[in-house]
C-alpha cells in the first residue's frame, strides 16, 4: 500500500480539497487547514436542512405539480394507468412458449455489479455464484432438483446456474440475482448472464422527460427453465 | 434482518481469515422454532412455510458464555475458563488444540485454527494487538494456528467500556449489551419486559446470551 | 493391519524382510507427521463439522486392543481358567504395548502436541479426557510393571494373583472411560447413552480377543510354539461370547432410536442403517464382523479348525473398527443447531462454500500414512517385546499345567 499513496492522510486531504488555496473547494473556501482541524469553524454549508421543492418552484410547463402531463398527450400517457407489459403478460403468445417471468432482483451482497467480488461477502452469499430462485412446484414439473445446474433461456439467450428452491418465490415467477460478473477472468454464473435474457425497450415517453435518463424495464421478461444435464 | 453486519464486523475487528465465521447469521422460523432447516433448500435466505403461507427470521449464533459450558468442563487443560464478569474466554498459551470443547460444545460456535489461514487483506487489520486478561493471553492480532478459538465478546473492548464490536455496528440497534446481574439495566429489562429465552435451554447450558421474541412475525397471505 | 505385518516375523528378526518394510512404513509416518506440524491440521480431512476422524477412530480402536489383552491375561487367574494361562504374557505384552500406541495415536491429532505436558502441569479434572489419559498412563505403567515382574520373578504366583485382581476391574475401567469420553457429551445424541461404556467393554473384550488369536497363531505357524487346542477352544468361545454381547448392546440401542421418533437420533441411524451413507460400517460390524465370525465361531465343528477360528477373529478386528468409525464420524454429522447456512469449516478452499450443514468426512493421504505408520511401530514393538520379555518361553513353560477342561 504505502508503495502507491506515500502520503499522509492530512496530506491528501489538503491536496483534495485545496485547502487555502484560491481555487479551493467551495465548502472550505476561505478556511485554512488550522481552523478546520482545530475548534469548530462552520464549513461553507447550507445551514438548513435539504427538503426537496421546499422553495415550490416546480420545473413543469406550467410551474405546478402536473398529475395530468400534456406533453405525454402523443404517448396516450398523460394519465398514470395501467398498462399491459410488453412482454411479460399471459397474453402474450410468446407466453406459451416462455411460461416464466424472470426478475432479476438485487441482493444485499453486493450495489448493482459493485462489491460483486469481495472474498468475505461472496463465502455469505453462495461463494459468489449466481441461482436461480424457483419455487419446488414449478422445479417438479420440469424435473428439476434443488442444486441441480438448470439453463434458462428466450429468444434473447441464455443463462446458466443452479436451482435454488424457495417457497419465497411464488409459481410461475424465477429470479436470478442481478449484477454478477461475466468477463474474461470473472465468472459469477456458469454461463452468460441474466441481462442476456432481458430485453431492452425503452418506453418511448421517457425520452422527452428532461433529467431522466432511460431505462429499460428489466422484470419484463418471459423465460423457460430446463434442466441441463452435466 | 439478516444483513450480516455483525458478522462481518466481527470478522474484522478479530482479523479472521477466510472460512472462519466466529459469527454467524442462521436462517430459521421466528422465536426459534425450528433447530433444523425444514425449507425448501438449505441456504439462507430461504423461508420456511408453503408459499404463500410463509415464516422467516435470522438467528445470530456466536458463542453462548454459557453459565455452565461444556466446552469449559471438558478442556482438559483448563485453557477454556470462565471470567468473574460470565465471559468464557480461550487461553491461547494453554491450549493443546486436542479438540474435545468442539465436540462437546452444542451450539457449533467454536472454530479451530487448522491451518495458518488464508487472510484478505494480508495484513493485519482489526484490534491488532495481544490481549491478557487475568494474565492469560486471551487475543493475538493473528489467528494462532492449532489452538481453539471462538467470540471473546470483544474482552478487549468490554473492558475499557465499550461495546462487542457486533453491538457497535449493528445498523438496527438488534443486539444490546449489558450487565445481566444488574435488574435496571437495559438487557434485564428487556429481557423481564419481552419474555427472552436462550438458545437449547433445554440442554442446562444456561447461556448468557438472550434472544427477545419476535415481536410482530409478519404473515403474508392472501 | 497389525497382523499382517507380524505375519512374517520369523525368528531372526533384524534380517527380515517385514521389519525393514515397516521401518520404512514408520518413517514415512514420521515424515507424514512432521509434514503436518509444519502445515497444520488443514492437512487432514477433519474441519470444524466432522472435527475428529482417523487418529481418533484408531485411538479408540487401540485402546480397546490393549484393555482385551489384560482381561485375557487377568481371567486365566480370577476365573482360574487354566487353558489361558499360557497367553498370561503375552496378554500383558499386548495391554502395555496398545495402551502406549493409543497414547501415542492422540499426538498427531494434536494441534499443539508439544504442549502434552499441560495435560499433567494444569489437569482439569472434570475433564473425561483428563480421567483417559490418567487411566491409559497408568494402564500403560501398570502392564508394563507386570509384564517386568513376569520376567524377573516368574514364580512370584501370589503377586501375579493381586495383580489379576487389580488388571480386571482396571481394563474394564479403562475402557469405560474411553466410552464415557464420547458419552457424556449431550451435544452429539448419538454418543450419549449410558449404553456406551458397557458396549465398548464387550468390544474390546472381543476385539483385544480376536488380537491374541491373530498372533498366538502367528507364533504357531512361524516361531512353532504350540498353543494347546483347550486354549484355542476358549479364545474362540470367549470371542462368540463377547461378540453376541457386543451386538446385543449395539442392537439395544438401534431398537430405543427405531421405536422413538426423534428427529436428531433419527438422523443419526438412518445414516448408519442400510441406504445411509455410512452403511458400510453397519455391514462390516453386523455381517463381515458379526454374523459370519459368530456362526463360525458358534459351530463346534467349524470352531474346532484353528484356520476357522483365525479367519473369524481378523473379520471381528475388520468389523470392531467399522464400529469405532459408526460412532465416531456419524456422530458429528448433523450438529444439533442444523440451520443455514452452517457451520464455517475453518478452512478456504476457492470456489467451495466455507459452510457446512451437513458434516463430510474422508481421510487424506497424510492421516493414512501416519495411522499405518504408528501402527507399523506397533507391530514392530509386539514383535520385541515377544523377543524381550521372552513371551515365547512363558507359553512353552505353563502348557504342562494345562489339564485339559
Amino acid at each position: 500500500m504505502g508503495s502507491y499513496f506515500n502520503q499522509t492522510p492530512d496530506e491528501y486531504i489538503r491536496m483534495i480539497l485545496r485547502i487555502g488555496q484560491k481555487d479551493a473547494d467551495p465548502t472550505v473556501k476561505g478556511l485554512t487547514f488550522a481552523q478546520l482541524t482545530h475548534g469548530a469553524p462552520h464549513l461553507n454549508m447550507p445551514t438548513i436542512p435539504y427538503v426537496p421543492f421546499f422553495d415550490k418552484k416546480f420545473p413543469t410547463k406550467s410551474g405546478k405539480i402536473e398529475f395530468y402531463v400534456e406533453m405525454l398527450v402523443p404517448y396516450h400517457q398523460e394519465i398514470c394507468d395501467y398498462q399491459e407489459p410488453i412482454e411479460a403478460t399471459a397474453s402474450n403468445p410468446l407466453f406459451k412458449k416462455y411460461p416464466l417471468i424472470f426478475l432479476s432482483t438485487h441482493t444485499r451482497f453486493r450495489t448493482h455489479s459493485q462489491y460483486t467480488h469481495l472474498p468475505w461477502l461472496e463465502e455469505i452469499n453462495n461463494s459468489g455464484q449466481g441461482f436461480l430462485e424457483i419455487n419446488p412446484k414449478d422445479a417438479h414439473d420440469r424435473g428439476i432438483q434443488d442444486g441441480d445446474v438448470v439453463k434458462i433461456f428466450n429468444d434473447r439467450g441464455i443463462l446458466k446456474v443452479r436451482a435454488r428452491f424457495t417457497e419465497g418465490i411464488k409459481p410461475g415467477i424465477v429470479n436470478c440475482y442481478q449484477g454478477g460478473w461475466d468477463t474474461v477472468r470473472v465468472h459469477q454464473y456458469i454461463e452468460g448472464h441474466p441481462n442476456n435474457l432481458t430485453h431492452q425497450i425503452a418506453n418511448p415517453a421517457q425520452s422527452i422527460i428532461p433529467n431522466f435518463r432511460s431505462n429499460a424495464a428489466y422484470y419484463d421478461c418471459l423465460v423457460q427453465v430446463q434442466r441441463e444435464d452435466g | 434482518m439478516g444483513c450480516w453486519t455483525c458478522a462481518v464486523g466481527c470478522k474484522a475487528i478479530n482479523d479472521e481469515p477466510l472460512g472462519y465465521w466466529w459469527n454467524r447469521i442462521l436462517t430459521t422460523e421466528p422465536n426459534g422454532s425450528a433447530q433444523v432447516a425444514t425449507s425448501a433448500s438449505p441456504a439462507i435466505d430461504v423461508p420456511h412455510g408453503v408459499f404463500p403461507n410463509l415464516e422467516l427470521a435470522y438467528l445470530p449464533v456466536a458463542c453462548q458464555h454459557c453459565n455452565n459450558a461444556p466446552c469449559q468442563k471438558v478442556c482438559p487443560v483448563g485453557a477454556t475458563f470462565r471470567r468473574e464478569d460470565g465471559v468464557i474466554l480461550i487461553d491461547y498459551e494453554r491450549c493443546i488444540g486436542c479438540r474435545y470443547c468442539l465436540a462437546a460444545c452444542p451450539y457449533g460456535v467454536r472454530i479451530f485454527n487448522w491451518g495458518p489461514g488464508e487472510r484478505v487483506p494480508d495484513f493485519i487489520i482489526g484490534y491488532g494487538e495481544d490481549y491478557r486478561t487475568e494474565g492469560r493471553l486471551v487475543f493475538e492480532p493473528v489467528r494462532p494456528m492449532g489452538v481453539m478459538e471462538k467470540c471473546t465478546l470483544c474482552v478487549e473492548r468490554i473492558d475499557v467500556g465499550e461495546e462487542p464490536f457486533c453491538v457497535a455496528v449493528c445498523p438496527v440497534g438488534a443486539r444490546v449489551f449489558g450487565d445481566l446481574n444488574d435488574p435496571q439495566s437495559e438487557v434485564s429489562t428487556l429481557i423481564n419486559e419481552e419474555g427472552a429465552s436462550q438458545l437449547l435451554a433445554q440442554l442446562g447450558t444456561d447461556p448468557n446470551i438472550y434472544y427477545l421474541p419476535v415481536r410482530h412475525p409478519d404473515k403474508v397471505s392472501e | 493391519m497389525v497382523s499382517k505385518n507380524v505375519v512374517r516375523a520369523s525368528t531372526p528378526m533384524v534380517r527380515s524382510p517385514w521389519v525393514w518394510g515397516s521401518s520404512a512404513l514408520v518413517v514415512v509416518g514420521l515424515v507424514a507427521w512432521f509434514y503436518e506440524l509444519e502445515h497444520g491440521l488443514a492437512v487432514t480431512g477433519m474441519r470444524d463439522v466432522v472435527s475428529w476422524g482417523l487418529y481418533i477412530i484408531t485411538f479408540a480402536f487401540l485402546i480397546g486392543l490393549a484393555a482385551g489383552g489384560l482381561v485375557v491375561s487377568a481371567s486365566a487367574e480370577v476365573f482360574h481358567i487354566e487353558a489361558l494361562r499360557p497367553l498370561s504374557r503375552l496378554g500383558v505384552l499386548t495391554a502395555a504395548i496398545f495402551s502406549a500406541a493409543g497414547g501415542l495415536m492422540i499426538i498427531p491429532d494434536l494441534g499443539k502436541p508439544f504442549r502434552i505436558l499441560n495435560l499433567f502441569l494444569y489437569p482439569n479434572w472434570t475433564s473425561p479426557l483428563e480421567w483417559d489419559v490418567t487411566i491409559i498412563t497408568i494402564y500403560f505403567l501398570f502392564s508394563a510393571t507386570e509384564l517386568y515382574y513376569m520376567v524377573r520373578h516368574p514364580d512370584h504366583k501370589r503377586l501375579f494373583k493381586v495383580l489379576a485382581y487389580i488388571a480386571l476391574p482396571l481394563a474394564v475401567l479403562l475402557h469405560s472411560i474411553t466410552a464415557i469420553l464420547f458419552g457424556l457429551q449431550f451435544a452429539r445424541v448419538w454418543w450419549n447413552i449410558a449404553l456406551l461404556p458397557p458396549m465398548f467393554v464387550a468390544s474390546a473384550i472381543v476385539s483385544g480377543t480376536a488380537l491374541i488369536v491373530v498372533i498366538a497363531w502367528i507364533l504357531q505357524k512361524y516361531h512353532g510354539v504350540t498353543i494347546p487346542s483347550s486354549t484355542w477352544r476358549w479364545l474362540a468361545g470367549l470371542m462368540a461370547v463377547s461378540l453376541a454381547i457386543d451386538l446385543f448392546f449395539v442392537g439395544c440401542d438401534y431398537v430405543t432410536i427405531l421405536w422413538d421418533n426423534i428427529p436428531t437420533d433419527r438422523a443419526v441411524l438412518a445414516l448408519v442403517l442400510p441406504g445411509g451413507r455410512f452403511q458400510f460400517t453397519f455391514w462390516f460390524e453386523w455381517v463381515v464382523g458379526g454374523l459370519i465370525p459368530f456362526v463360525v465361531l458358534a459351530s463346534s465343528k467349524l470352531r474346532s479348525k484353528i484356520g476357522y477360528v483365525v479367519a473369524s477373529a481378523v473379520l471381528i478386528l475388520v468389523g470392531v473398527y467399522a464400529f469405532r468409525i459408526e460412532l465416531i464420524v456419524p456422530g458429528f454429522i448433523n450438529p444439533l443447531i442444523q440451520l443455514p447456512p452452517g457451520i464455517a469449516l475453518g478452512t478456504f478452499t476457492p470456489g467451495a462454500s466455507p459452510f457446512q450443514l451437513v458434516g463430510h468426512y474422508s481421510p487424506t493421504i497424510v492421516e493414512y500414512l501416519i495411522v499405518v505408520g504408528l501402527l507399523c511401530l506397533t507391530a514392530l514393538a509386539i514383535a520385541w517385546g515377544y523377543h524381550a520379555f521372552r513371551v515365547g518361553e512363558s507359553i512353552e513353560s505353563e502348557v504342562p499345567h494345562v489339564k485339559s477342561s
